[in-house]
């Protein structure tokens, strides 16, 4: 199977059109930043705090808000998230001025005053919140089992077995709906079952996740990512700039990276995308791919170059591109094709990661084709002009000859 | 022509037997590394342990805490003030202290009776003069700490407290533990599988310093600050200090904050602790004894002994537990009675054993994940990276038909040495690592797409089929090189930016893609020799 075969498409002839839409959609996005007022930056930048809750029972979210307000912490906002019978809910808390406060301790407690019920009072065991070496610190020192008359068995093993096997099943389960769901669980003695009844509860939710980032940190990140995203700018100017030997090459490579980076950030603005760690890895990962892409196009034309040094520089150009398209577009679906699953599959918190790799691809592509090729044309012609307009003491090799010369 | 295949297909064994076994042997050690794994371990087992998980996919805590080491710089202020206090007794030099010590040293206020050259030579033989600086300036000389003496301090409090987070973190029993100092006065902290974050995050990040401190014969409780004030007419003597505590009452919800006026002098602290256990107190409510060791034990029943029928506060982290009545001299034991639930009484133990903190520690950074969403990003992980490979392998096998079995058999190769290398370096799989699995995947096609395209090409052009499978892969190699400096070299970025998730995915991404340029290029190349190679003459091949 083929998808191009022998193709003769005239990409050049189009690239004002490509430049104009490129600079439009630039500039759309742009307009979306300004109005925004600048990237919808998430926790890791900002500094804030998020905290995932799952709920044994639907959770009533103005209700949640209420109680969280109530013990003095503001938040942004109350949502559900993920699928709706997981009974999740996500919490949003804007940053505190002040280091060091710790808010997934201060919400959880409030939550468990307002829905723990009497059933849970302080200082008994939460199944849902507590972990495997309290459990097994009160199993062994109330010993349900009356191990510590047998002494066949050692009892720190015996509980260790337990209280893995009912820590596990939490795990896969996301939590014990009740006591008894507990005790039922594969490995749990009917003695520990029943006190696990009798001394443990099975509070109303588990925390998830909770990410609290402070000013210091968020401003950090921040300053960290800018500078991740323009070194790899300039390693790429460098390397492009070097393999090629030339500089038409390398600023055309890389304005065709800036393009990508800012229109799949325009789009991001637009899409409001919230922008994380995750997202800025894949900014950066979109950089190396586009650059990939790009570099195949122009070992092709110093290939090309190398081979007919008669033809003018336009020709050429075109005729890499095309012999390189079957190659780019079925790499770019290839590659797609793994976002695609890895979007609908990967899970809730890996979807921007995967939605920003969706469109960097897609733009990437593109600006390797009617982007960076095109650009070294309009910067070899652009030379040409210039050079022609000045009175010229010395004539200078013309244009498309010192990108040949140059190119290898 | 016959080409050589003996080499390469060894070479090739070797490298897949190689990362299968790198694998199966790590999963084979972090099985006994774990406490409850059963004797002998199924395939599937070993299997699931291959790879380190992430805080992320195994949950667990990362915390970024600082050291506030004006703290302990505050301490040290304090400490010199009052040895030149004692020194200046014995000589017989009033010394008046303009204020009480602060992170940056101390001041002392000069009357008209000062002896100015007394106190020069004071200061100067009391303190080590490489530590401080003294500037005279009229009334108030400022004592303060040379630079290099400060930092050195600093130095000192941080690298004391990662001691105490580690002793902490340990006497816990955590699994892997990584504590480690970032910057001046950072500690990073990552705990992986961690099942109750909260209680750990109290126990790294309480201070635990414990204070016996006498109270004032007026010393309250206030019920507020403005009664101390009106009670010691204004100002408070400056050997006394104000603490905050608790009324006692046994609900711990009708408590309200107090106000004791103190000693400012510790009669014991933490220091002179032997050790700590969880009791009762007179309620029957969990409390924490405590032990003192001989020096303490000296100086405990000396001060108990002399004060009889005084009060005695026992403050922690600056704040008053209890202050009980001495009845009769005690010498080496007390309880710490503050209402405790029996989790947090066994933290406070914990606390006290390991050791007090040298100064506060504040969290900047806090990602908890719990373990059951860990599970949850795991299972999604695996079924997105299943779907994107056979995509990846159909989409392949259609366009290519038989090239594409050959490209297909190194991408299974190039997951295969993927996972091995990982193993074998004991790299940790995070969530964005398992994207950069998939990617790898996605990307690693690439170069066989490049050979493929650049052999269509050569046949074209009128190669014959054998010449063409040649040509193509010398003429791609280098486009092959160049496109993965590119990806590699952004990947390098993003590990010098990333945390520990984002670290994974360079990883993941770096080890995949150098894979690949052996698995694309040779093992790809070899895979036709021998298809094609021996046969004499090739009229097509399915490509």
């Amino acid at each position: 199977m083929r998808l191009f075969k022998n193709t003769h498409i005239d990409f050049l002839g189009i690239k004002w059109y490509c430049i104009g839409g490129s600079i439009l959609l630039a500039l759309i996005g742009a307009i979306s930043l300004l109005a925004k007022g600048g990237p919808r930056l998430g926790i890791d930048f900002t500094g804030g705090a998020q905290l995932l809750y799952a709920f044994s029972k639907a959770p009533d979210e103005n209700q949640i808000r209420k109680v969280v307000e109530g013990a003095g912490v503001k938040l942004d906002s109350a949502q559900r998230f993920d699928k709706p019978e997981k009974n999740e809910v996500l919490l949003r808390i804007p940053m505190e001025q002040k280091e060091g406060r710790d808010l997934s301790g201060e919400v959880t407690r409030a939550l468990l005053k307002a829905f723990g019920g009497p059933a849970a009072p302080a200082g008994s065991f939460d199944l849902n919140l507590n972990g495997a070496d309290l459990l097994l610190a009160r199993l062994l020192a109330e010993d349900p089992e009356k191990l510590a008359s047998r002494p066949s068995l050692d009892p720190k093993t015996e509980y260790q077995r337990t209280t893995q096997a009912i820590i596990r099943a939490r795990s896969e389960r996301g939590l014990f709906r009740s006591v008894e769901e507990a005790g039922q669980v594969p490995g749990v003695s009917p003695a520990v079952a029943a006190w696990l009844k009798e001394k443990t509860v099975a509070g109303p939710f588990t925390l998830l996740q909770a990410e609290n980032v402070g000013p210091q940190v968020g401003r950090d990140l921040r300053r960290q990512g800018a500078w991740a995203i323009a070194l790899s700018w300039a390693a790429m100017l460098a390397y492009v700039g070097l393999r090629f030997r030339s500089v038409s090459f390398g600023t055309a490579a890389v304005v065709a990276l800036i393009h990508d980076t800012w229109v799949t950030l325009g789009l991001c603005s637009i899409l409001s995308v919230e922008i994380s760690l995750t997202v800025v890895a894949a900014f950066l990962t979109l950089i190396g791919y586009s650059m990939n892409d790009t570099v195949v196009v122009y070992d092709r034309i110093r290939e090309n170059l190398q081979k007919t040094r008669k033809k003018p520089l336009t020709d050429v150009v075109n005729e890499s591109i095309n012999q390189t398209l079957s190659r780019t577009v079925l790499t770019s679906g290839l590659t797609f094709l793994v976002v695609v699953a890895l979007f609908f599959l990967g899970g809730e918190v890996l979807r921007p990661f995967s939605f920003v790799m969706l469109i960097g691809i897609i733009v990437g592509t593109y600006s390797s084709i009617f982007i960076a090729a095109p650009l070294v044309i309009v910067w070899e012609e652009w030379k040409t002009k210039r050079s022609a307009k000045r009175p010229a003491p010395a004539p200078e090799p013309s244009g498309k000859g010192k990108a040949a010369a140059k190119a290898r | 022509m016959q080409k050589p295949v003996g080499w390469r297909i060894a070479l090739t064994l070797v490298v897949l037997v190689g990362s299968l076994a790198a694998y199966w042997w790590r999963g084979h050690e972090a099985l006994k590394k774990s406490p409850l794994a059963p004797p002998n371990p199924t395939v599937g087992e070993v299997l699931k342990n291959g790879l380190k998980l992430g805080l992320d996919l195994r949950g667990g805590i990362h915390l970024v805490m600082q050291v506030k080491t004006s703290d302990a710089l505050r301490v040290e202020a304090q400490d010199a003030l009052e040895h030149v206090k004692d020194e200046a007794g014995k000589r017989g030099v009033t010394v008046t202290p303009a204020g009480p010590a602060d992170a940056s040293g101390f001041a002392i206020a000069l009357d008209e009776k000062t002896e100015t050259a007394k106190l020069r030579d004071l200061l100067k033989t009391a303190l080590p003069p490489n530590a401080w600086d003294v500037a005279e300036r009229g009334r108030e000389w400022k004592v303060s700490l040379k630079d290099a003496e400060r930092m050195a301090i600093e130095d000192q409090a941080v690298r004391q407290a990662v001691e105490t987070v580690r002793n902490r973190v340990d006497a816990l029993g955590v699994a892997e533990p990584f504590i480690g100092r970032q910057g001046t006065d950072r500690i990073l902290i990552q705990l992986p599988g961690v099942d109750d974050p909260a209680r750990v995050k109290e126990i790294i990040g309480t201070t635990g310093l414990l204070e016996l401190k006498l109270v004032d014969d007026k010393g309250g409780p206030y019920p507020a600050a403005e009664a101390v004030a009106a009670a010691y007419g204004g100002t408070i003597p400056p050997d006394l200090v104000t603490v905050e505590g608790f009324s006692e009452d046994t609900d711990a919800r009708t408590r309200t904050p107090v106000y004791y006026v103190l000693k400012r002098a510790s009669v014991i602290t933490g220091r002179d602790l032997k050790n700590a256990r969880v009791g009762r107190d007179k309620f029957n409510q969990p409390a924490v004894e405590f032990f003192l060791n001989a020096a303490g034990a000296v100086k405990f029943g000396d001060a108990t002994g002399r004060n009889v029928g005084k009060r005695l506060a026992i403050v922690l982290d600056n704040r008053v537990q209890s202050a009980p009545v001495i009845n009769s001299q005690i010498r080496d034991t007390g309880i710490i009675e503050g209402n405790f639930t029996l989790e947090r009484a066994e933290g406070l133990t914990l606390v006290l054993k390991s050791g007090a903190l040298p100064a506060e520690m504040i969290s900047l950074e806090e990602r908890t994940v719990g373990p059951s969403l860990g599970l949850d990003s795991i299972r999604q992980g695996v079924l997105a990276s299943v779907v994107g490979m056979l995509l990846v392998f159909a989409a392949t096998l259609i366009y290519y038909r038989l090239a594409g079995v050959n490209a297909v058999l190194a991408l299974i190769l190039n997951a295969i040495i993927l996972l091995g290398a990982m193993a074998w370096i004991n790299a940790t799989l995070t969530l964005p690592g398992i994207a950069g699995f998939i990617l790898t995947i996605g990307m690693a096609v690439d170069s066989n797409v490049l050979i493929f395209e650049r052999i269509r090409e050569e046949m074209d052009g009128g190669k014959a089929p054998k010449a063409a499978i040649d040509l193509g892969f010398k003429r791609a190699f280098g486009t092959i090189v160049d496109t993965h400096v590119t990806t590699i070299s952004a990947a390098a970025f993003l590990f010098q930016f990333g945390t520990g998730p984002v670290r994974g995915f360079a990883v993941t991404l770096v080890i995949g893609l150098a894979a690949s340029m052996f698995t694309a290029v040779f093992v790809s190349h070899l895979l036709f020799d021998l298809v094609y190679g021996s046969k004499p003459k090739v009229e097509t091949i399915s490509i």
